[in-house]
C-alpha cells in the first residue's frame, strides 16, 4: 500500500512512548503496533482524530502518501 | 464469550454431533451387515458388476461417514473460534468445501446404491437433481463463509 503511517516519527518528535500514546488515544499497544507496522486495513476518523489529539499534529503529520 | 446466543450453539452443536455420531454409527453397522449378510437387502455380488458395484458400496460408506465427520469438525473448530472471539475461522472454509465434495459423492452413490448393490443388470445410474441443489447450495455458503472471512479479517486490521 502506498499510505504511509508515520506515527513513529511523531512519536519521536514529541518524545511520547507507544504506550502513552496508546492509553491516550484508547487503543491497545497491539492496536498501534499494526498501525505502526503498516498492516492496518483502515483507520477510523475517531482514531484519527484522538492520534492528531494525543500528538498534537494534523493528520496529514501521521499519514503520507508515497507512490 | 459466554452470551446466551454462544450457549445455543453450543446446545445446538451438541445436537447436531450427536447426529453425527448415530449417522455413522449407522452407516458402518448397515454396511457391515448389507455386505456380509445374505438375506433380503444385502449385497448380490456379480462377477461383471463387481468393481461398480465395489466402488458405490465404499463410495458411499466412505463419504457418507467423512460427510458426518467433517460437520463434527466444522460445528468444533467453529465453538472454538467463537470462545476465542473469532466469528469465521478461515480454516473452516475448506472444511466446507469439503462437506458439500462428501455430500455430492457420497449422496450420488447412496442414490444408486439400492440398485447397483442388488445387481440389477437394467439399473440405470441416476444422479437426484436434490443432491446436485443441496451440494451447489453448501458450495455458495462456502463461498459466503470465505467472504465473511475476509471481512471479518479487515474489520480486525481496522484501528
Amino acid at each position: 500500500m502506498s499510505i504511509i503511517v508515520n506515527v513513529d516519527v511523531m512519536l519521536a518528535k514529541r518524545k511520547m512512548t507507544s504506550g502513552e500514546l496508546a492509553e491516550k488515544v484508547g487503543i491497545t499497544q497491539a492496536n498501534l503496533s499494526i498501525l505502526k507496522t503498516g498492516k492496518a486495513k483502515a483507520v477510523r476518523f475517531s482514531t484519527l482524530d484522538a492520534l492528531c489529539k494525543a500528538l498534537d499534529c494534523q493528520p496529514g503529520d501521521i499519514l503520507e502518501y508515497r507512490e | 464469550m459466554k452470551t446466551k446466543g454462544y450457549r445455543k450453539m453450543m446446545g445446538v452443536t451438541i445436537f447436531a454431533s450427536l447426529i453425527c455420531i448415530v449417522s455413522i454409527v449407522w452407516i458402518l453397522v448397515q454396511s457391515y451387515f448389507i455386505s456380509t449378510g445374505s438375506g433380503e437387502g444385502c449385497i448380490v455380488w456379480h462377477d461383471e458388476l463387481y468393481p461398480i458395484q465395489a466402488v458405490i458400496f465404499a463410495g458411499r460408506l466412505l463419504f457418507k461417514s467423512l460427510f458426518y465427520t467433517l460437520i463434527i469438525v466444522f460445528l468444533c473448530k467453529q465453538l472454538k473460534a467463537i470462545r476465542n472471539g473469532v466469528l469465521f475461522p478461515g480454516a473452516n472454509v475448506k472444511i466446507m468445501y469439503a462437506i458439500a465434495t462428501s455430500y455430492l459423492i457420497g449422496n450420488i452413490c447412496d442414490d444408486n446404491a439400492a440398485t447397483a448393490l442388488t445387481g440389477g443388470e437394467n439399473a440405470a445410474f441416476v444422479i437426484n437433481g436434490d443432491t446436485l441443489l443441496y451440494a451447489a447450495l453448501l458450495v455458495i455458503f462456502a463461498l459466503l463463509y470465505k467472504v465473511a472471512v475476509k471481512v471479518s479479517e479487515e474489520n480486525n486490521l481496522t484501528i
